[in-house]
């Protein structure tokens, strides 16, 4: 094995006291995994606590059944609940609605941890491939101070590009109908809604993978936001074709574990009284978005850039593909 | 690991997912059968009588019959029209005047009765754009000396001068009862833009209540005149109708009843059309219809839908294929040879969701999703009112829930039959029956007003919708679940057979309930009809006791049950122990408060009220329980939960 002159050959010993790379990079992905679903599920709970209070009140807890009542098929009285609290409802729509904006805004630091568990170790200028000794990460808490922020206005960054994306897709669609609002055939005005939806939806998937290739630069450099931008806006036209294969797959991944947990929710029949059957659609609930979770860190994971790539700064990655896989 | 392997990995994935996917679209249940809850298709009505020999009258003696030529002018929107009006008295008197429907004047101007509210105007919400009428232009009557009476028509509705919708004629002499007039008009309708049923949109006509009608005159020689209120529909004499239709080559026409004759010529196309029996005539032309034609047991049907509806006019003809044996299994044969369904286009919807005598348009996009039962429901609802308006042709601006509440209860037992408890939509699990949305549209409106006054009397649409469709929807339900469905189905059966081709009144229908179903019932219905009485049942108190001295037996429970409001429904309690023990107990709801005694081993832990939910008018179902210590939604919590940690995931970029 070669290596730089000058530099200090790495030995059998060394290797037999360092702890596996492999696990030693894991433990923190598991954290910081856990904290991202832990995050969420605490987040949801604080929203969910009013809505979960307003089906209390209506009085489905009464029932032999409990609230089975809900789910019973026909839905009449899933119909009589909502109806009885509509007024209470609708109430809490904006306020939750702006309980879960807060709420995201502060998931940006389980977001910080999860990319930090992610990115490689960074290495010295003159490291070599293998066996030099790592640079010293930088210090958490300083490094908190400087990206929290810097995420925070990504995040609201890219609410407002999907905003803005929103009104130019429905102006756009309402343009194009109105030319076509006359054929006879009313496919037409919907075909031309859904080429705009189509083309809205890439361009929604493109801000996502911008707002992680962003992110990515922003926790891994000092680089402003602006800079980090540039950056990941040169990323995405060096490698956008496979970054969008990437993303399909796992969007169409986290898709599929939704449809298949619906399904298996469906046959679990939560309006039959039974006390398991809520609990186990709650396990395969949350197992849904442990895996949602997990396939949004690996996703990250392989938009991380590649060492031939990576620059060679104090902060520089070493890249390792397989830190997650 | 290298690219390449992770790329291998990638593909493998990739074709798992799309493999899944596209087993889990397999998944789509509709009333093809293709689901897994494929309900036996053409079913008889599961209540229904067994069927008699004898076949119930195909027709009716004609009262007002119209042999009519029409000209439908494509450029102008008008139709210039002729014909005659052969009408005998059969009330019990002589008569010295007669009225006329004109009900396209509503849309003369913004003063009509019709318009000039802001809170009661047509269903589109929106005044038309182009404004229509009928301009009588002969009025003859043979029989009177030839005498041209249009100078004698009055020029407005009686007392109103804004309205010119409800005409009367004196007339020369008195006409004898049982004597017959024929009467020779000619007229000009202008159609309006279609803000509710009738008009032109773009080059899509409806022509409905486009011809000068004959009032009904009752028995008692009083004519059912009255202006056409935003909320009312129609009411006429069973007649023959002739119907000669003149309208461009390009157009494709459905209409009432037969079609006896057709031909093209000079870039005219010419269609006659017959229908027996019937109280009314519209018909619908428009050049881009596409058409399917089928049979259904006897009857023809032609359907007509809008380009790329191929989907819509599938899930139509499949609601038919059910709904016409089963709603004739329940009410009676369907007498007519034909049964023409018009979808209008998008841009001509407020024509939609209407019925005509052998006519019914339906409606909505050509995207319907496989979960909305949207397409079928509107199908089975027009459809019964073949039997509800236009076999018993009950006055519909005096007693709108006659017709409408009767059809929505036929309605909901036709969607149950077709799709079960997922009728009216089944997404992603969440199943919601007809039944369910007619009590929410109750809830919703109006509930403890009279169910039986004239469609004028509603304060609005949703009170309208709350009172004459769904609470006698729900009402019927109810009776039929406390005192039997059989007993309600052969009240519902007898009523269809005795009053077909008549005009039932609210007393023929509590008569044969109260023949069928038994005095309280139609005590119960009189009281909801009338005097807006309704009912509650709640669990007001549950106590228990250890009796002294301890022994075996020693938990005496008192159970209190509550009845809030007039009317008086049997209910069945059922009381569940601490051991799991269930015990049943029946009220007849005599009195406000039942006390329910129990002595055992255990106290009552828990009660339960109407454990079938027999009783839908029940007007607050959530107090129909009680537990000493209320369950934790555990259910609703993690449902709650996972919904937004699904839009927590979504906010996140």
């Amino acid at each position: 094995m070669s290596h730089e002159p000058g530099a200090t050959p790495h030995t059998d010993a060394d290797e037999a006291t360092e702890a596996p790379p492999k696990k030693r990079r894991r433990a923190p992905l598991l954290v910081a995994i856990a904290v991202v679903y832990l995050a969420r599920l605490v987040s949801a709970a604080l929203a969910s606590v009013p809505w979960v209070a307003a089906v209390s009140a209506s009085g489905v807890g009464d029932f032999p059944e409990g609230d089975a009542k809900l789910f019973e098929r026909g839905g009449l009285y899933l119909l009589e609940a909502v109806l009885a609290q509509r007024a209470l409802l609708v109430q809490l729509i904006v306020p939750t609605a702006g309980l879960l904006l807060a709420l995201s805004l502060v998931g940006v630091v389980p977001e910080w941890l999860l990319l930090r568990a992610l990115r490689p170790a960074p290495r010295a200028p003159d490291d070599t491939l293998v066996g030099a000794p790592t640079a010293r990460e930088p210090q958490a808490g300083s490094e908190a101070r400087r990206v929290l922020p810097r995420l925070g206005a990504l995040t609201v960054s890219a609410w407002a590009a999907r905003a803005l994306l929103l009104l130019v897709a429905a102006a756009l669609a309402a343009t194009v109908r109105s030319y076509v609002v006359g054929a006879r055939d009313e496919r037409l005005p919907s075909l031309v809604t859904a080429a705009v939806v189509l083309v809205g939806s890439l361009g929604w998937a493109g801000l996502s993978v911008l707002h992680d290739l962003a992110a990515i630069e922003v926790t891994s450099g000092s680089a402003s936001l602006r800079a980090s931008l540039r950056r990941a806006l040169a990323t995405l036209r060096q490698r956008g074709l496979g970054l969008a294969a990437r993303y399909g797959l796992f969007a169409l991944a986290s898709l599929t574990v939704l449809l298949a947990g619906m399904s298996a929710v469906a046959w679990l029949d939560v309006s039959r009284a039974e006390a398991w059957r809520p609990l186990a659609t709650g396990a395969l609930h949350q197992a849904v978005i442990l895996a949602h979770v997990v396939l949004h860190a690996a996703w990250l994971s392989s938009a991380m850039p590649s060492p031939l790539t990576a620059p060679t700064t104090p902060a520089a990655h070493r890249p390792h593909a397989d830190a997650f896989l | 690991m290298g690219s390449l392997e992770l790329d291998r990995r990638t593909a493998a994935l990739a074709t798992a997912l799309v493999a899944v996917l596209a087993l889990a679209g397999c998944d789509a249940s509709g009333p093809d059968g293709s689901g897994r809850d494929a309900p036996p298709r053409g079913a008889p009505h599961p209540l229904s009588p067994p069927s008699r020999a004898a076949r119930l009258p195909a027709r009716t003696a004609p009262v007002a019959s119209y042999a009519l030529s029409a000209r439908l002018d494509e450029a102008t929107h008008t139709v210039h029209a002729e014909g005659t009006l052969t009408w005998r008295n059969t009330s019990r008197v002589s008569v010295s005047e007669l009225y006329f429907h004109l009900y396209l004047n509503a849309f003369e101007h913004a003063r009509t009765l019709f318009n000039r509210s802001p809170f009661t105007r047509a269903r589109s919400g929106r005044r038309p754009r182009r404004w229509g009428k009928v301009e009588l232009t002969r009025l003859v009557a043979r029989e009177l000396g030839g005498a041209d009476l249009l100078g004698s028509l009055e020029p407005h509705s009686p007392g109103d001068p804004l309205d010119a919708t409800d005409r009367r004629l004196p007339l020369p002499r008195p006409v004898q009862s049982g004597e017959t007039l024929t009467l020779e008009l000619a007229w000009d309708a202008v159609l309006p833009d279609i803000v509710e049923r009738t008009g032109v949109s773009r080059d899509f006509h409806f022509v409905g209540q486009w011809f000068p009608k004959l009032a009904r005159l009752e028995p008692d020689g009083s004519w059912a005149h009255f202006p056409f209120h935003p909320h009312a529909e129609f009411y006429a004499d069973f007649g023959d109708y002739d119907v000669t239709l003149d309208v461009a080559e390009e157009m494709v026409v459905g209409a009432t009843g037969r079609r006896v004759a057709e031909h093209v010529e000079g870039g005219r196309r010419t269609l006659r059309q017959r229908a027996e029996s019937v109280h009314d005539f519209a018909w619908a032309a428009w050049p881009g219809f596409e058409r399917r034609d089928e049979r259904i047991g006897e009857v023809a049907v032609h359907l007509l839908y809008p380009p790329g509806h191929a989907t819509n006019a599938e899930r139509t003809l499949a609601a038919l294929r059910f709904g016409l044996p089963f709603f004739a299994a329940a009410y009676g044969e369907y007498p007519y040879p034909d049964l023409t369904v018009v979808h209008p286009p998008a841009f001509a919807a407020p024509a939609g969701g209407m019925e005509y005598p052998t006519l019914i348009t339906t409606g909505g996009p050509w995207h319907q999703p496989y979960w909305s039962r949207a397409v079928e429901l509107v199908t089975l609802h027009e459809l019964g009112h073949q039997w509800f308006y236009g076999l018993l042709a009950s006055n519909e601006p005096r007693w709108p829930f006659l017709d409408e509440g009767l059809n929505s209860y036929a309605e909901t037992r036709a969607s149950e039959g077709l799709f079960g408890a997922s009728s009216a939509s089944d997404l992603a699990g969440v199943e919601l029956s007809a039944i369910a949305l007619h009590r929410a549209s109750m809830l919703l409106g109006e509930h403890d007003a009279p169910i039986a006054r004239p469609a004028s009397e509603f304060v609005d649409f949703v009170e309208l919708g709350a009172l004459a469709y769904s609470r006698p929807a729900l009402l019927l339900r109810t009776l039929g679940n406390v005192y039997g469905p059989e007993r309600l189905a052969r009240a519902l059966r007898s009523y269809a057979e005795r009053f077909r081709f008549g005009h039932p009144t609210p007393d023929d229908l509590l008569g044969v309930i109260e023949d069928e179903v038994g005095a309280q019932a139609a005590t119960n219905l009189r009281g909801a009809l009338f005097h807006g009485h309704g009912v509650n049942y709640s669990v007001r108190d549950v106590r228990s006791v250890r009796r002294e001295p301890a022994a075996s037996g020693d938990v005496e429970s008192r159970v209190v049950i509550h009845r809030h409001g007039e009317l008086q429904f049997p209910v069945q309690v059922v009381l569940i122990t601490s051991s799991g023990e269930r015990l049943t107990r029946s009220w007849d709801g005599a009195g406000r408060d039942a006390v329910l005694s129990h002595v055992g081993d255990h106290p009552v832990t828990a009660v339960r009220l109407d454990p079938d939910d027999a009783i839908l008018v029940d007007e607050n179902l959530l107090d129909n329980a009680w537990r000493r210590a209320p369950a934790t939604p555990l259910a609703s919590i993690e449902r709650v939960l996972f919904a937004f940690q699904l839009l927590l995931g979504g906010l996140a970029p």
